[in-house]
């Protein structure tokens, strides 16, 4: 008897539930769209959150440097729309004003306005970034992540970014508040005003203990995504509860190759591999870890940029350049010398290279 | 593929066919292996529902609260002395190498304390509960001293619900031979679903123990080995293929001769070292990723049935790796939980059945026939 109950437990246990699969990515199909009154707005690639959209006004929080944004009008839709692009790179500017008629625009800071007039009944792809979008010059950016409990000290940080004027913008590894609370995420979005140049990041797991999968998207937008500029690819992939979601792994595989002679980025949360073994602070699964370096090695990508451990270490992972930096201001990493600080890269997407280097701010 | 498994399948079934014939089965129990501690009067010791009630609450927290209700008195001491400096040191080393932000010069002696001391911590709570419901009920069973050459093919399935990879299910076989001290087990993985094929072979020689090969140290309270592990895994379809080896210490104690409340009760512990050879024949050059990790299993386990004539035992466990098919359980430091069980279905023949939940979840389920 006893042995028959042990053997149906043990049937019952076996037949037990798995982890259930997050979906969160899913969130990120609907950045980027939006309609109101017989006016439909969608902008590329989900690359930018509609912070407000009302008849006659458009207020966007951008994720790239370049965006198209197409207004699809209907016959009832009003024609003069006013247009506010946030987190907008400086020199940024409308490419194709012909098809609308684009009155003046203004940049003050990282806030590009526009206004335009537009027949109703029609269609428009509207594109903005820097006249020299596509071309293939030097340009650099700087990465800075897990500013966590910081908040309130990271104006420092956004000084020194601004007083290098070769810094076209920021990229991000994330954990950018410490719970990922809303009031914590709107603090940290009001101090970015501080910043002169646009930031681009995806989640970190503190960005996410408060389960605002939603909000990060209402405010910044995508947690995956990828953009070009100047020849270089960008590649942001949520990584924020220590593995990539099956649907990422779809995108990546096609953001990857796509983008050719390219010199690519792959910008992330969670390092795939901790390089001490001991602490295990990577992925929560190894051989996901080493599915997503062959996905990203398979495709020839240049340098991998993660945060969460917070220290700065450079290595090789598979032959793609990896460092890790997680300096802008959470709990530091005892013992290694290292402080806040973020890092600068230089690219040169005509000759294919980039240089990075470490940049102290204690 | 096909092919393949089919091919081992028919060497495993010719080794079944051939063992019978070629081997001596010569297994058998030690008696009159030393008892345990006793309460200071049998009489007086009480295991049932109320103490089994107290091991829980404020056992959880005090250990020792279930011996102690139960009447006896000086196991309870015992534990809650090893509960509580497990407790200590663990919270004094995870608060300090927190302070430190997990510095990574601080996690190769720290990380091994952490979880030596934790499950120190979880494991006298499991003793705990265990002695003081249905601990001293049980007649005392020695462990088992092998003798001769025993061969113990098997043959199951394993069912992995990753929603990473493209594989579900896998035939796994192999075959465990022990003689006296020494052991060695190959074994394999073919995934009926997918490309995916893994190899391992384990060796492990007991030093110190009932079939110890150090004799001076015989023991039927503790038994301690060095293993050994090299394996190998294709993941044809996602662009890479690892090759590692495990170099572990491994410990078993029998708690029943340290405690009678808990005969037929065990603890078991693995700590080691683990370097992985990635090899990815889809980026250019084929690189190659070396990788290290700490290896850290300890689990509580228990014969089921009368101890003189157990059919079976379920064993309880946390394992600290994430490289296997169950991963772990959270992203940063924590590997996966699980739980194992053997059946002795008739005199030779036992079912065994595994469950595991880190990242993924994978159920194995073997039948095994002992020659």
């Amino acid at each position: 008897m006893i042995r028959k109950g042990m053997i149906t437990l043990l049937l019952l246990l076996a037949s037990g539930c798995a982890q259930e699969p997050t979906d969160y990515s899913e969130l990120d199909l609907s950045v980027g769209h939006g309609s109101v009154a017989g006016a439909n707005i969608a902008i590329s690639g989900g690359l930018g959150a509609i912070l407000e959209m009302r008849s006659g006004y458009i207020e966007l929080w951008l994720q790239s440097p370049a965006v198209t944004v197409t207004l699809d009008l209907a016959g009832s839709a009003v024609e003069d729309w006013r247009i506010v692009l946030r987190n907008a790179v400086t020199g940024m500017t409308h490419l194709n004003p012909v098809a609308v008629n684009s009155s003046t625009a203004t940049q003050a800071g990282t806030t590009y306005t526009v206004d335009i007039n537009a027949a109703a009944g029609g269609s428009y792809a509207l594109d903005f970034s820097t006249v020299d979008v596509t071309a293939t010059d030097a340009f650099s950016f700087a990465v800075l992540s897990d500013i966590q409990d910081a908040i309130g000290d990271v104006g420092d940080i956004y000084s020194i970014i601004n007083g290098d004027a070769s810094l076209r913008f920021v990229v991000s590894a994330g954990d950018l508040a410490h719970d990922g609370t809303t009031s914590q995420m709107r603090r940290f979005r009001d101090v970015l005003f501080q910043l002169n140049i646009p930031f681009y990041g995806t989640p970190g797991n503190h960005d996410t203990y408060d389960g605002q999968y939603a909000y990060w998207r209402t405010i910044f937008g995508r947690a995956s995504f990828t953009f070009r500029y100047k020849g270089a690819t960008f590649i942001f992939a949520d990584s924020s509860g220590a593995t990539i979601e099956e649907r990422v792994y779809g995108w990546l595989k096609s953001w990857v190759p796509a983008s050719g002679s390219d010199v690519q980025f792959f910008i992330s949360h969670y390092p795939a591999i901790d390089p001490c073994g001991a602490r295990n602070g990577g992925f929560s699964s190894r051989n996901e870890a080493y599915k997503l370096i062959a996905i990203l090695g398979g495709g020839d990508v240049e340098a991998i940029f993660n945060g969460h451990i917070h220290s700065y270490y450079h290595f090789d992972t598979a032959g793609i350049d990896t460092y890790i930096s997680g300096g802008g201001g959470g709990h530091p990493e005892l013992y290694d010398g290292v402080g806040r600080h973020y890092l600068k890269v230089t690219v040169n997407a005509g000759s294919g290279s980039y240089s990075v280097s470490r940049v102290d701010v204690d | 593929m096909v092919e393949q498994v089919k091919g081992n399948v028919t060497a495993v079934l010719l080794l079944l066919c051939l063992v019978p014939c070629i081997v001596h089965a010569d297994e058998v129990q030690v008696t009159g292996a030393t008892g345990g501690r006793t309460a200071q009067d049998d009489s007086e010791y009480h295991p049932g529902f109320l103490s089994g009630a107290a091991s829980i609450f404020p056992g959880v927290l005090v250990r020792g609260s279930g011996h102690y209700v139960a009447g006896d008195k000086d196991t309870a001491w015992d534990l809650f002395c090893i509960g509580t400096a497990s407790l200590g040191v663990l919270a004094g080393t995870a608060l300090y190498y927190a302070h430190s932000g997990a510095s990574s010069r601080l996690s190769w002696p720290m990380v091994p304390v952490i979880a030596a001391s934790g499950s120190g911590f979880a494991l006298s709570w499991l003793a705990d509960l265990y002695g003081s419901t249905v601990g001293m009920n049980r007649s005392h069973a020695g462990p088992y001293r092998g003798g001769g050459l025993r061969v113990r093919p098997f043959l199951g399935m394993v069912v992995v619900d990753d929603v990473q990879f493209e594989y579900s299910r896998f035939l796994h076989y192999g075959l465990e031979a022990r003689y006296g001290a020494f052991s060695v087990t190959p074994m394999a993985w073919n995934a009926l679903d997918d490309t995916n094929n893994r190899y391992l072979i384990e060796t492990e020689i007991e030093l110190v123990g009932v079939n110890g090969l150090v004799k001076k140290f015989e023991s039927p309270v503790l038994s301690a080995s060095p293993l050994f592990r090299y394996g190998y895994h294709d993941f044809e379809d996602d662009g890479f293929n690892k090759r590692w080896i495990d170099l572990c210490a491994v410990s078993t104690i029998t708690l029943g001769s340290i405690w009678n409340s808990m005969r037929g009760a065990w603890i078991h512990y693995e700590i080691g070292y683990n370097r992985e050879w990635v090899t990815f024949p889809v980026i250019p050059g084929d690189p190659v990723l070396t990788t290290d990790q700490l290896l850290f299993e300890m689990g509580f386990g228990v014969d089921i049935g009368r101890l003189s004539a157990p059919f079976g035992e379920v064993y309880v466990y946390y394992n600290h790796r994430r490289d296997d098919f169950t991963g772990g359980i959270t992203g940063g430091f924590a590997g996966y939980v699980g739980v194992k069980t053997e059946l002795r279905l008739r005199d030779r023949m036992s079912l065994k059945l595994g469950y595991s939940y880190g990242y993924a979840a994978v159920v194995d389920i073997q039948c095994a026939v002992r020659f």
